[in-house]
């Protein structure tokens, strides 16, 4: 059992939406993101163009992150989901500049998106799940995922981008869509082996 | 991708802080083990190592997230070059701590002798670790060179060398004649250790450099900062001018002359060398640590 997902760059449209999603689902404070989508400008005028990467935690199958943590707050689970023990961490960041991905977060504050009006009502509840001072990080919705659900992100893609299931299972969606289709890994010769794939074409 | 942002200032005075104790302590158990007269020059260094360190230490500790957790990095002593390192520190100034207390404890001069050396050991497992510490993390590249902990164990002994001096100098006074007489010699003998010191860590600091730019983009990003960018003036004027061009110069003169020159003058020049050496030292590590580029988001 191996926990992966695929995102077809094809399809991303670049919405946000995944990003929106990820941070309802989770309520994450303002200026913190589990999940992104990076926006790529590239070339020079008149001949350019946008690339759009989306970007999460790789759940790889070696991760640094977990080599670097002095507590034993990260962890890989049997399914393969590294997720972080908010309780055992210290705060130390050591696996934020570990992290080849940029996916760790280092919650300094809780802050509400409309700080005038101070929390609002879902954020009073979803704050009081999170703790300060501890690096926090997307864990593919690990509490949708136990329940046989699909993390939040890919439920909410509008291009049904991302497919999300599992890598050891060759009959499973993202099994057979790999094996069609090139997945790339991303800074694949650090010998991370993301769990995340991209499908450039 | 830009700079790292999680580790800052602080970090840098915990890894000079770390480097100079362990550093100064080093030397003063050599001056131990050197027998009279420099046996008895060698105190303020037992005293001043360990709480250098611990201070460092402190320092880390305020930087965590959560300071009253720091308890949780010994629960898994070998998980990370961290846990090693929290390990490392912990037994130096221990074991330092000891080593201070050793006269009322009634550890007498011989066994004193041993522990400390055994300390020492400790102490150059933290000057080396500093540098495997920030070697550890992949999202950096710039840090993740095997030359970053042979940079670090230098810049140790030299922050280590100059806190010495400036213990021994400015702690001379009111002494017996003998022990001044001792100080002046100790002092004035690091010269030519110092000199070497110095060309070895700028030919490791440009080393480096040139080794690691090209091997990615962030590398380049890093050095770049450094030689030429937000760094540039930092890293010239108090890295390699005051760090370690104005000592290795000044230094070279006092081995040069020695002989000619008045022993009070080459004390004043070892003390000047000292002060520009521990400037040079934090500045180097603040400049390690600010110029993290994170690797991009390259697919």
């Amino acid at each position: 059992m191996r926990y992966g997902m695929a995102i077809d760059l094809k399809r991303c449209i670049g919405c946000q939406s995944c990003t929106a999603a990820c941070k309802v689902r989770n309520g994450i404070p303002a200026g913190a993101f589990l999940s992104k989508v990076l926006v790529k400008e590239s070339g020079r005028y008149p001949n350019t163009r946008i690339d759009y990467q989306p970007m999460l935690c790789m759940h790889c199958e070696n991760p640094p992150c977990l080599q670097v943590c002095p507590t034993g707050a990260t962890s890989k689970r049997a399914d393969g989901i590294v997720v972080v023990n908010q309780d055992e961490c210290m705060g130390c960041r050591y696996c934020v500049n570990a992290c080849p991905y940029d996916a760790r977060v280092f919650l300094q504050g809780l802050q509400p998106y409309y700080p005038a009006y101070g929390p609002t009502p879902y954020e009073k509840v979803s704050f009081a799940k999170l703790q300060t001072g501890v690096v926090t990080k997307c864990e593919f919705c690990k509490d949708r995922v136990d329940q046989g659900e699909q993390p939040a992100c890919v439920v909410t893609c509008p291009t049904k981008a991302r497919t999300f299931g599992d890598l050891d299972d060759p009959n499973s969606e993202i099994s057979r869509l790999l094996a069609r289709r090139r997945g790339a890994q991303m800074q694949a010769d650090l010998g991370t082996n993301p769990s995340v794939f991209y499908l450039l074409a | 991708m830009g700079l790292q942002e999680s580790w800052g200032p602080l970090l840098a005075w915990d890894l000079f802080l770390g480097g100079a104790g362990a550093g100064a302590y080093l030397i003063a158990v050599i001056a131990l083990w050197l027998g009279d007269p420099y046996r008895r020059l060698a105190r303020p260094g037992v005293y001043v190592g360990p709480v250098l360190v611990a201070l460092g230490a402190l320092l880390l500790l305020i930087e965590l997230g959560q300071p009253l957790r720091f308890w949780r990095g010994f629960l898994r002593p070998t998980s990370s070059v961290m846990s090693v390192g929290i390990i490392l520190i912990s037994l130096f100034i221990a074991l330092g701590f000891i080593h201070i207390l050793a006269p009322r404890l009634g550890i007498g001069e011989r066994l004193q002798r041993w522990l400390g050396s055994l300390n020492a050991l400790f102490g150059l497992g933290i000057m080396v670790y500093t540098g495997l510490l920030l070697g550890a993390s992949k999202g950096v590249p710039f840090w993740s060179t095997p030359l970053l902990p042979v940079l670090f164990l230098l810049s140790a002994l030299l922050s280590g060398a100059a806190t010495m001096v400036l213990l021994v100098v400015l702690l001379r006074g009111g002494q017996p004649k003998e022990v001044q007489e001792a100080a002046d010699r100790f002092v004035v003998s690091l010269s030519p250790i110092v000199t070497a010191l110095v060309v070895m860590e700028l030919i490791a600091l440009f080393s480096l450099l040139f080794l690691v730019t090209g091997s990615r983009t962030s590398t380049v990003e890093s050095v770049q900062f450094l030689l030429a960018g937000g760094f540039a003036v930092a890293f010239w004027l108090g890295v390699v001018l005051i760090g370690l061009l104005a000592p290795l110069v000044l230094a070279f003169w006092v081995v040069a002359r020695r002989g000619k020159m008045a022993t009070d003058q080459a004390v004043s020049f070892s003390f000047l060398i000292a002060t520009l050496l521990l400037v040079g030292g934090i500045v180097l590590r603040y400049a390690v640590v600010a110029a993290g580029a994170k690797l991009p988001p390259t697919l």
